[in-house]
């Protein structure tokens, strides 16, 4: 299970001024660093129909040529209305968001007259900077209209969760060079070129930010060539380490060699193309795989999901495999992760939902969720959070199903009589499997019998709703209930 | 849930308020006099498992609460006065005596022990007290216990009677609740009306206490006394759910006003098994109709969940007919009292006595029950694990023949031998060397019988790794080494599984 919540997130707010710290590097950096601020907008989750109110935030951005400004995806997520600030300038800029990486937690934006900012100098990009070298942060910090400038050491390079999609681990770096809230988006620049965009903290560590380093940056920037933002491929296997001696006899595998085993494949991802459970991945993209699943990467170890991480979906990796005992050779086409939506946090688009009777239906996602509160793993009714995390594990034809769920009631005599009407899995309706939304909304509409029976996936639980009452009191109790739409799918 | 240890034990003053020669009755005496007379202390000491480390016992622990006596030299108390007890000291207006009572009978779904003293000397000065012919339902009743060498007497108004499952879980009867006086009750205090015993405390939340009341008690009592090992309260144990909804009762088929409960689900090993089925519209329980909300009428109670009806008026093994709605037609079934005891339940709500375990090559294997997962502390149930929670709280799986336990790997005690595998705990075994294992008994014997040289367990989806291999050669070597390491005095444990209480033919749900 992906853990949340480790990270303290980099919030843009605004908060005391911080003191400019500008050297004379910087005060050749500082025309291509810009404020951002960001007027967001999001869904509501538990009042799907609605809209939640304006927030304003304030990060940092670089100018990287072409018009063009790389920022964090969380300082310009939702957005309504977008500003740049140039150094020095008091006239700001609207702008638009151009690519926008959730998973990775980078955007591009630009000016929407175009041309608006080819003045400011385009900062060029360096490679992955050495431990214990020194860095610079440059950023807004605490909504400051000066540019600050912190310096730290490169202290060490991980695999970590990106906060941001909540569900994505990528290669991070961590320095002790403050990264405040503000300094999201801004570049870590080191012997004048760019090495990493500021993007997170940690508020289990003092003095430590994190950034996002050249290898996650070029990714993405590749990624958009062709004009469009595809995301990172998933393998979709579970494996796990084989440092006991007597799994890898047990194995068949020779003394000399490592490895991990395949514990299972996910369906519809992209190691259904390849391996198979019980399985064992010797190499990744002819790299010798130890027995606690990394790789060596130029000196430092990764763990051989980070090769995965480097491709583009529709790129496949090679892998070496012993299986039966005899070792293969498998080219596992890439595709993205078929349950990624419904686990990560939800941007830039609103929630689906669907109205009936007054009972509101909605997927079952980390958004619905969250609507428990952060510590949903403990406040949500555990039924909920067993179909969520640990179901699709048990029957794997779940993994790319939508799962739908009867979130609440709008009270009306049609459904006051219900005798559960809130957070319930639905299973079936109407003697129809419910794999998506879409489904439901079929069998609501076009079923012909006096009464929906709708079938909730634990304890066998049952609620009835009566199709002519209902049909007749829909408009009505979205009208009580001051709502514009039935459904948004 | 009981706040332990905010009793403290009474001091020993030489200045008795009560003295056991001046206890003659008299007509015409307070009633305080006569309840002193019939209401003793409790001294106990207990201990419990150690869930965490199975073979071992947590450190000595005391608590104090009251029971009351009864013809015969009988003293009736709750049953989590005397859970894990070590000893069970008597106190007799006040002060301690060098006096252990025996256990008759505890049952632990309706939360009653039954206790006898041998050496009737011990009694002196005491008196029984007789059962009340029934709970009064309004009114104020009193009840009594030992402080400091005086007799405590508290108001107990009655504020309702509440149909709820009992301590063990499966089994549910009626509780009265009272608005009490008396500060830090629930620890077995008798509730007195006229000089009679009208009920026994069992829990006290605030200023709220809750009483098993004398219908109750008099069938506990009786069972307690009847020869042959202790036989229970029976229960309908199924899964139910309100038919309020007209629309669900249309649906249905039922005509009118919606009456009866609809089944959900019907466990393996129930009274209701092999004659319930889900989507049955249960009406009536031998002549007893039920609302929609399964509440029938109690003579003297009103209004009750129809749990009471079968708690107060009927034995294991009674045949009773029950009338259902199923396939929109009305039917008379008949059907078999059993009970509900929490060893019926996939997941255990109590268990007496120790988990049961085994160290394999440092792999701590038990089975699991609620009391292991209590160790997630005071909110376990939101806390704990969702992949073992679900099987209690989620699922409410019952068992079946071929799944009596769920067996997990609890944690592994790290040495070379189990090496890399250290980071697996609380993972459920679906098998071992490709047998399925549901109780220690199994577990044990799987080891028995390696693969190719190798033990193989698999563990169920979710698990951080799905299967775990040791070397079959050096396993029993390695267990011992580990056992040596770690100081445990046994790498074995198995309690006895009483067998469920099912006929081996009944299907569940079918």
């Amino acid at each position: 299970m992906r853990r949340l919540s480790i990270c303290l997130f980099v919030f843009c707010s605004l908060a005391a001024l911080l003191a400019p710290a500008l050297g004379s590097d910087e005060q050749l950096l500082e025309r291509s660093v810009v404020r951002i601020v960001n007027y967001a907008q999001r869904g509501t989750w538990y009042t799907p129909w609605d809209l939640s109110g304006v927030g304003e935030s304030s990060g940092t951005g670089f100018a990287i040529g072409n018009g063009l400004v790389m920022t964090n995806a969380h300082v310009v997520s939702d957005s309504r209305y977008l500003l740049i600030f140039v150094y020095n300038d008091p006239e700001p800029r609207q702008a638009e968001v151009v690519h926008i990486a959730h998973d990775a937690d980078l955007a591009l934006i630009r000016p929407v007259k175009r041309g608006a900012l080819d003045d400011l100098p385009a900062l060029e990009f360096g490679g992955m900077p050495a431990l214990r070298t020194t860095v610079d942060t440059l950023g807004y910090p605490a909504g400051g209209m000066r540019l600050s400038s912190t310096r730290g050491v490169v202290s060490r390079i991980e695999e970590q969760l990106y906060v941001h999609s909540g569900k994505d681990l990528h290669l991070t770096v961590q320095t002790d060079a403050a990264i405040n809230p503000g300094n999201s988006g801004g570049p870590v620049v080191q012997d004048g070129k760019v090495v990493g965009v500021a993007f997170q903290g940690n508020a289990g560590l003092e003095n430590t930010g994190f950034f996002i380093p050249m290898e996650v940056i070029q990714r993405f920037l590749n990624d958009v060539q062709d004009g469009r933002y595809d995301g990172y491929p998933e393998l979709g296997a579970e494996t796990s380490g084989l440092e006991n001696v007597a799994a890898r006899a047990q194995a068949g595998m020779k003394t000399d060699e490592t490895g991990v085993r395949v514990d299972s494949v996910y369906r519809g991802s992209s190691a259904e193309n390849g391996l198979e459970a019980g399985d064992v991945i010797l190499e990744v993209e002819n790299r010798t795989v130890a027995n606690d699943g990394t790789v060596d990467d130029g000196g430092g170890r990764i763990s051989y999901g980070l090769l995965v991480d480097r491709k583009q979906i529709g790129e496949s990796v090679p892998i070496r495999l012993l299986r039966d005992g005899r070792r293969i050779e498998v080219d596992v086409p890439l595709t993205s992760f078929p349950m990624g939506d419904a686990h990560g946090h939800a941007y830039d688009r609103l929630p689906r939902y669907y109205i009936y009777g007054g009972l509101v239906f909605v997927p079952l996602n980390l958004e619905m969720l969250k609507t428990f509160g952060g510590d949903w793993h403990v406040k949500a009714d555990k039924e909920i959070v067993y179909e969520f995390l640990v179901r699709p594990m048990i029957q794997p034809e779940l993994i790319q199903q939508e799962r739908v769920v009867l979130l609440r009631r709008l009270k009306h005599p049609v459904n006051s009589d219900m005798a559960f009407y809130r957070n319930q899995v639905v299973e079936k309706v109407n003697g129809k499997t419910i794999t998506c939304l879409e489904d439901l909304v079929e069998t609501l509409e076009n079923h012909q019998g006096d009464f929906h029976l709708i079938e909730f996936s634990n304890r066998r639980r049952i609620g009835v709703i009566n199709r002519l009452d209902a049909d007749a009191a829909h408009r009505e109790i979205l009208g009580r209930y001051g709502i514009q739409e039935d459904r948004n799918l | 849930m009981k706040i332990l240890g905010t009793i403290i034990l009474a001091l020993v003053l030489w200045m008795p308020a009560y003295s056991a020669e001046e206890a003659a009755p008299t007509p015409g005496e307070p009633d305080a006099d006569r309840y002193a007379r019939s209401v003793v202390g409790l001294e106990v000491t207990y201990q419990m498992w150690d869930e965490d480390r199975p073979w071992a016992k947590t450190t000595p622990q005391s608590r104090s609460g009251s029971a009351v006596l009864l013809e015969g030299s009988y003293l009736l108390t709750d049953a989590q006065m005397v859970d894990h007890a070590t000893l069970i000291q008597l106190a007799t207006f006040g002060r301690t005596r060098p006096v252990e009572p025996r256990i008759v009978a505890i049952d632990t779904e309706v939360n009653l022990a039954l206790l006898q003293v041998d050496d009737p000397g011990a009694l002196e000065g005491l008196e029984p007290i007789a059962l009340a012919e029934s709970t009064p339902t309004t009114g104020t009743l009193m009840m009594a216990r030992w402080r400091r060498q005086q007799l405590e007497m508290a108001a107990a108004r009655i504020t309702r009677f509440e149909v709820r499952r009992g301590w063990g879980g499966g089994v549910e009867h009626a509780f009265l609740y009272m608005r009490t006086d008396m500060a830090g009750g629930g620890w077995g205090e008798p509730v007195f009306e006229n000089g009679a015993l009208a009920g026994v405390t069992v829990s006290q939340s605030e200023m709220l206490g809750r009483a098993v009341p004398v219908e109750i008690l008099r069938g506990f009592i009786e069972r307690a006394k009847a020869p042959g090992p202790y036989i229970g309260f029976p229960a309908l144990g199924v899964m139910w759910q309100t038919n309020s909804d007209p629309a669900v009762a249309s649906l249905l088929g039922q005509e009118g006003e919606p009456r009866g409960i609809l089944i959900r689900q019907v466990p393996w090993g129930t009274s209701a098994c092999g004659v319930l089925k889900p989507r049955d519209l249960l009406l009536e329980l031998d002549g007893q109709t039920l609302d929609a909300e399964g509440y029938y009428h109690h003579p003297r109670f009103g209004r009750l969940r129809f749990g009471q009806h079968l708690a107060e008026n009927y034995q294991l093994g009674d045949q009773i007919q029950v009338r259902v709605l199923r396939d929109r037609q009305e039917q008379e079934l008949s059907m078999t009292l059993r009970g509900y005891p929490s060893a019926l339940d996939l997941i255990p709500y109590h268990r007496t006595g120790q988990p049961s375990y085994v160290i394999a090559g440092g792999l701590v294997i038990r089975e699991l029950d609620v009391p292991y997962l209590r160790t997630w502390g005071k909110d376990w149930d939101k806390n704990g694990p969702i992949g073992l929670l679900h099987y209690f709280s989620v699922s409410r799986e019952g068992q079946a023949p071929d799944s009596r336990r769920k067996i997990i790997l609890m944690m592994i005690l790290p040495s070379a031998y189990n090496a890399g595998y250290q980071y697996s705990r609380d993972d459920v075994i679906d098998s071992i060397n490709g047998r399925p294992v549901d109780s220690i008994t199994d577990v044990v014997a799987a080891f028995n019988e390696p693969m190719d040289g190798f033990h193989v367990l698999e563990l169920s989806p979710g698990s951080s790794r799905r299967q775990i291999v040791l070397d079959a050669a050096a396993f029993d070597s390695a267990t011992e080494a580990i056992l040596e390491e770690y100081g445990i005095p046994a790498a074995l444990h198995i309690s006895e599984q009483p067998p469920a209480d099912g006929d081996g033919d009944c299907p569940g749900d079918f």
